[in-house]
């Protein structure tokens, strides 16, 4: 049975390239995934196979540390593809995949995108997780002019003609979360984050939201990978008091954190934690007690109420196990692989060029995340955000929503006018 | 004088996580000569049996158990393992390491790589004057490990047990002629080294996060404590934990955690390079 | 005897022509994607080397190459690119300096622009170079320390700790993230393909390897082996110990350096997890299975080891568990088949077990050093028999007239040092003399 799940994106830098070995990692317990395996639908129908299936890449890390998280990102990736294959394929024909296992290893992610570019000759990539994985691919797609889609949220500042993002990037859970927080928990900031370039860029984009709103940054620290004692931060923390305390901490640092900073004698109510990536997992290692009444932002909750969410969660649950937890990159992967699937059905063919036109302004309804998603011609797609507050059963309470705002993956928060790209920079298919 | 407060106590505190995960390496390399790279394993399988028995045992019960079941594997790893690594510091560097990754993998197919969940007993704090304040767990911690570190000093200076050590260490030819077993001596200060890592991991394992793969910070920061030191040396080991400590905390607090980490390590260079004799190896 | 024995000399050049015959075979055997992933294994193969020569020849384990291999496939890889790279790095820095041409980015400009016959060489001399005047530095500092057998572990240790950190913040290497997007050495030449690159790899493997066989066959590599033996008995007749281990860990972090350019721009990235003590213990592990002091055995560790990886755990699907077999094996190398892979057939520890009762000592033979494997396996190598034992006129330190290491000896008979006048006489027969008194 799987146990996917935790959503411990951002172990990932720590494992790098150390990974060669997959470290004895967080690998998942789970049994799925022999590598370079392909899958067809059972719903193969004779009569629409005239044209032969479509190839769709799957990169994804099935063994190794990643592993943990990928494997669920390539099982939904399957599951997205059952799904259309069932509805009847694109345009009559199925989608298959085809998986290539980088195990966790960047190095070994170049290679095996190569092969699924120039062996395999797929319609599209879809996969990647880490930002360190997307960065070492997408030379790869650049050169060889093929299209990548990349379905995990993360700090943006980055546009590539041969590459489609469906994840969402910092100012569409930060642009309205900064605000609320200023109004509704208070005006001082102190802003943890581990080290690493996504907390970073989201604590850049905080820093500039809450000078614009009134507000005040006291002081923005960060921690090296794997930090478990927070002893020093809390105490100047106690020294400091701020009213807020907003979160970049990922992984094994945030459970720790949480309880210290509650065993410090800090108390939801009166200094509450409003955090980027505290995710329903840590909340339960660190134990509901000590998350209780803090604050998280995303673009996605499991425990959303919209029906779209509802059946994606089933869908999801009846294939891979009734605890089986869904979470942001899953979700933006599984839109990944139906965006593909709606522009192929309009494309005139499967060239990178007609594609890339296509996927332009291609747009998925049953979006888990609450609201339709659309390709923008920046090659970011559109995401609605919501608040939502620990509660004493470690789940998330949604607590405000936010409409669907378009990505700006250069926000002016970061980058200058005079420096902002356009976006896409060129186009595919020379 | 509310910050040197505050790095005091944090100092101290974090200087006894890195007494408690040095002592067990300091004793096993001292009476064995041994270097024990499967040390951060063997903290991690502590801190799993106060997660997987704190429930039933509570957290006291739990920590003793992990000292004892931890010591207890350590009778059964010095059996089929160590005492053929005796005196033989690379070969156990590169033998234990490989005993650590198998460690680790035992404990993911078990138990899975989620973190796992540990209540803090005593979730509060108290004021030590200027402003400043300790947790009480930090306390705990602070205490138990200079009361491991002073009652191991004791256990070796004043019990028969310690003076057959000693005398081991000195002369295994003459203490064995004189009765004592030394296979005997060396199995048992084993598992007191293995008893002492699973200590340190069952006292951290409330307050930082448990994970099979948690081990590693943990060995690294025992090696740094034993560079200076010297391996073997319980006496130094307190002494300089308590300076890394307070070293780091001073970086720590008032500037950043990655500075520290930097600081204390390039320091621990300098120290190293200026001591031109520098590291006796004292053997306890 | 400043040599490797004859024997051993044949075995290195015949092993070695079988590589090349295996190297060369390559490329027709393999498909293209495991030719691929040789050539990414080959300059992991080269690390495995870079610190076998430490470890295998001198007895000292370094948990720190990772560092020097990672600082340099930076190196290399930010010449290869061309310019720093930060856009991606941190929004902070890309505040200040995106886009700016700063003296460091003209400096990579112009390396960069040089190429020779296609090739940029500078990316191929600098990361040596400067990693190994790192290593320099690094070595005269650290070799003060008295036992470096146990103590450099915990020193490299903690500048793989330091490095970690630093490259991970540092601007213009691309922070978490890494380097990506770095070219290959190859692309350029005839059409810089797989084959192409899996062959420029190989020639540096098998370049390295010449170098390093016909090291082991000289004077220099006799002391440098005489030093792994006893160093405290060498310094004593006067080498320049500390001196001696620095040069030769600089060499060997150059080493790691070039492996490490080699493998950047082979990889297309790289990133501050190489600078990791989990990814910095890896070769130690190539290297015992392969066989510690063997010429072949780093390579061929290496080589076993990440092809057992890929097919365990990506091919079959053990996924991570396959490291319970990798660290099972690390034990059994170490217990009973020291030698790895490729090492004679030495006992292992296990064979050599202190018996439980002393034996009784025979006459006033005195306290005997400890026979370290390399003394047993060169003394079979010298066709010295155990009961030749008896050496005059050997300068003794330690007072232990019957320690001897057949390495100490030989330099210090044929190369002559001041100080060092010595004969060796076998049962009562003169067999070598030599030095000046």
């Amino acid at each position: 049975m799987q146990r996917p799940g935790t959503r411990r994106d951002f172990i990932k830098q720590a494992g790098a390239g150390a990974s060669l070995l997959g470290m004895g990692g967080l690998l998942a317990a789970c049994g799925g995934g022999g590598s370079t395996s392909t899958s067809t639908s059972a719903a193969t129908n004779a009569a629409t196979a005239a044209k032969g299936p479509i190839d769709v890449g799957l990169l994804n890390s099935l063994s190794g540390n990643l592993s943990i998280v990928e494997v669920p990102l390539h099982n939904v990736s399957l599951m997205a593809i059952d799904e259309i294959n069932a509805a009847g394929g694109v345009n009559g024909r199925q989608l298959k995949a085809i998986s290539q296992d980088y195990a966790s290893d960047f190095t070994q992610a170049v290679q095996k995108s190569d092969t699924l570019i120039n062996k395999y000759d797929v319609a599209i990539t879809i996969g990647g997780y880490t930002s360190a994985s997307r960065v070492a691919v997408i030379p790869t797609f650049r050169d060889n002019d093929a299209i990548f889609f990349y379905g995990t949220y993360f700090e943006g500042l980055e546009c590539d003609p041969n590459v489609f993002y469906s994840g969402a990037v910092p100012n569409q859970f930060l642009i309205d979360y900064v605000p609320w927080i200023l109004s509704n928990l208070g005006k001082t900031f102190y802003i943890v984050g581990s080290d690493y370039v996504y907390p970073r860029t989201v604590s850049a984009i905080v820093r500039k939201l809450v000078a614009q709103g009134g507000g005040k940054v006291v002081a923005d620290r960060y921690f090296p990978l794997g930090t478990t004692d927070f002893g020093a931060v809390i105490s100047d923390i106690g020294t400091v008091k701020p009213d807020v305390v907003f979160s970049n901490l990922v992984a094994d640092s945030v459970p720790a954190f949480y309880k210290q900073y509650r065993s410090a004698g800090f108390t939801a109510a009166k200094n509450p934690i409003a955090a980027t990536v505290t995710t329903e997992d840590e909340v339960a290692a660190m134990g509901a007690e000590n998350g209780a009444g803090h604050y998280m932002s995303a673009t996605y909750f499991q425990s959303l109420p919209n029906d779209n969410n509802k059946k994606f969660v089933e869908a999801y649950q009846s294939k891979y196990g009734a605890d089986a937890v869904t979470f942001m990159p899953l979700v933006g992967t599984y839109n990944a692989v139906w965006l593909f699937a709606k522009a192929a059905a309009k494309a005139p063919d499967l060239s990178p060029a007609s594609l890339s036109k296509a996927l332009i302004g291609a747009t998925f309804d049953e979006n888990p995340e609450g609201a339709p998603i659309t390709i923008a011609s920046d090659h970011f797609c559109n995401h609605p955000s919501y608040i939502g507050q620990a509660n004493k059963q470690g789940q998330y309470d949604i607590v405000k929503s936010f409409e669907s705002r378009p990505a700006d993956p250069f926000p002016p928060q970061v980058v200058p006018a005079g420096k902002r790209p356009e976006c896409p920079v060129a186009t595919v298919g020379k | 004088m509310h910050t040197v407060m505050n790095v005091l106590a944090q100092g101290l505190s974090l200087g006894a996580v890195y007494l408690l995960s040095a002592l067990g390496l300091t004793v096993i390399y001292g009476v064995m000569g041994v270097v024990n790279l499967a040390h951060g394993e063997l903290l991690m399988i502590g801190s799993y049996v106060v997660a997987l028995t704190a429930g039933t045992l509570s957290v006291p019960g739990s920590i003793v158990l992990a000292f004892v079941g931890v010591g207890a594997l350590g009778v059964l790893l010095d059996a089929v393992l160590i005492r053929f690594l005796y005196h033989r510091p690379v070969e156990s560097m590169l033998a234990t390491w490989g005993l650590g990754m198998v460690i680790r993998q035992v404990v993911i197919l078990l138990f899975g790589t989620e973190l796992r969940y540990v209540a803090l007993p005593i979730a509060s704090s108290f004021a030590i004057g200027f402003g400043a304040s300790l947790q009480w767990w930090r306390l705990v911690l602070i205490v138990c490990g200079i009361t491991a570190a002073v009652g191991l000093g004791a256990v070796i200076a004043r019990t028969t047990f310690g003076m057959q050590m000693r005398a081991v260490i000195a002369n295994p030819g003459i203490a064995e002629s004189l009765g004592v077993r030394s296979a005997h001596i060396n199995r048992w200060a084993f598992a007191l080294g293995c008893g002492l890592a699973g200590l340190a991991g069952a006292l951290v394992a409330p307050l930082r996060t448990v994970f099979p793969n948690m081990g590693v910070p943990y060995l690294v920061g025992a090696f740094l404590v034993v560079v200076l030191a010297g391996l073997g040396s319980v006496r130094a080991a307190i002494f300089w934990s308590i300076a890394v400590g307070i070293a780091f905390a001073a970086v720590a607090v008032p500037v950043s955690d990655t500075l520290a980490s930097i600081v204390v390590w390039c320091g621990a260079l300098v120290i190293i390079a200026a001591r031109r004799r520098p590291v006796v190896v004292a053997r306890v | 005897m400043t040599r490797l024995p004859g024997s051993a000399r044949t075995r290195d050049w015949t092993a070695l022509g079988v590589l090349v015959v295996l190297a060369i075979l390559a490329p027709l055997l393999l498909s293209q994607s495991s030719l691929r992933l040789t050539a990414l294994f080959l300059p992991l193969a080269l690390l495995a080397m870079s610190v076998d020569i430490l470890w295998g020849e001198n007895r000292i384990i370094s948990f720190g190459h990772g560092a020097f291999f990672a600082a340099g496939g930076y190196i290399g890889g930010l010449i290869l690119i061309g310019h720093t790279y930060n856009p991606i790095s941190g929004a902070a820095s890309f505040l200040e300096q995106g886009g700016s041409s700063s003296g460091l980015d003209r400096l990579l400009g112009h390396l960069h622009d040089i190429s020779i016959a296609g090739l940029p060489v500078p990316a191929l001399l600098v990361p040596p170079l400067v990693v190994g005047a790192i290593g320099l530095i690094i070595g005269m500092i650290v070799f003060r320390v008295t036992d470096p057998e146990i103590y450099l572990p915990l020193i490299t240790l903690g500048i793989t700790v330091v490095a970690g950190l630093w490259f991970n913040d540092v601007d213009g290497i691309g922070g978490s993230n890494g380097l990506g997007g770095i070219p290959s050495f190859t692309k350029d030449i005839a059409g810089g393909g797989t084959t192409v690159q899996y062959v420029f790899n190989a020639a540096f493997v098998v370049a390295a390897l010449i170098g390093y066989a016909v090291f082991r066959q000289s004077q220099r590599g006799a002391t440098w082996r005489a030093l792994g033996d006893d160093a405290v008995r060498l310094e004593a007749l006067g080498y320049p110990v500390r001196r001696i281990r620095a040069y030769g860990f600089a060499v060997s972090v150059a080493i790691a350096g070039l492996a490490g350019s080699l493998y950047a721009a082979t990889a297309g990235v790289i990133g501050p997890g190489l600078a990791d003590i989990t990814f910095s213990a890896q070769p130690l592990i190539w290297v015992a299975v392969g066989g510690t002091g063997t010429l072949l055995g780093p390579v061929v560790g290496t080589l076993v080891v990440q092809w057992l990886q890929q097919l365990l755990s990506v091919d079959l699907g053990l996924q991570s568990s396959w490291q319970l077999f990798l660290g099972l094996a690390l034990i059994f190398i170490v217990l009973l088949a020291p030698g790895g892979l490729l090492g004679s057939r030495r006992e292992g520890i296990l064979a050599r077990l202190p018996r439980r009762r002393p034996p009784p000592s025979d006459g006033d033979r005195g306290r005997r050093a400890p026979t370290t494997r390399r003394t047993r396996r060169l003394r079979r190598r010298a066709d010295v028999t155990p009961s030749a034992r008896v050496v005059h006129a050997m300068p003794d330190p330690s007072a232990h007239v019957n320690a001897w290491s057949p390495h100490a000896l030989s330099s210090l008979v044929l190369m002559g040092r001041p100080g060092a006048a010595a004969a060796v006489d076998i049962d009562g027969r003169r067999v070598c003399s030599g030095g000046r008194s």
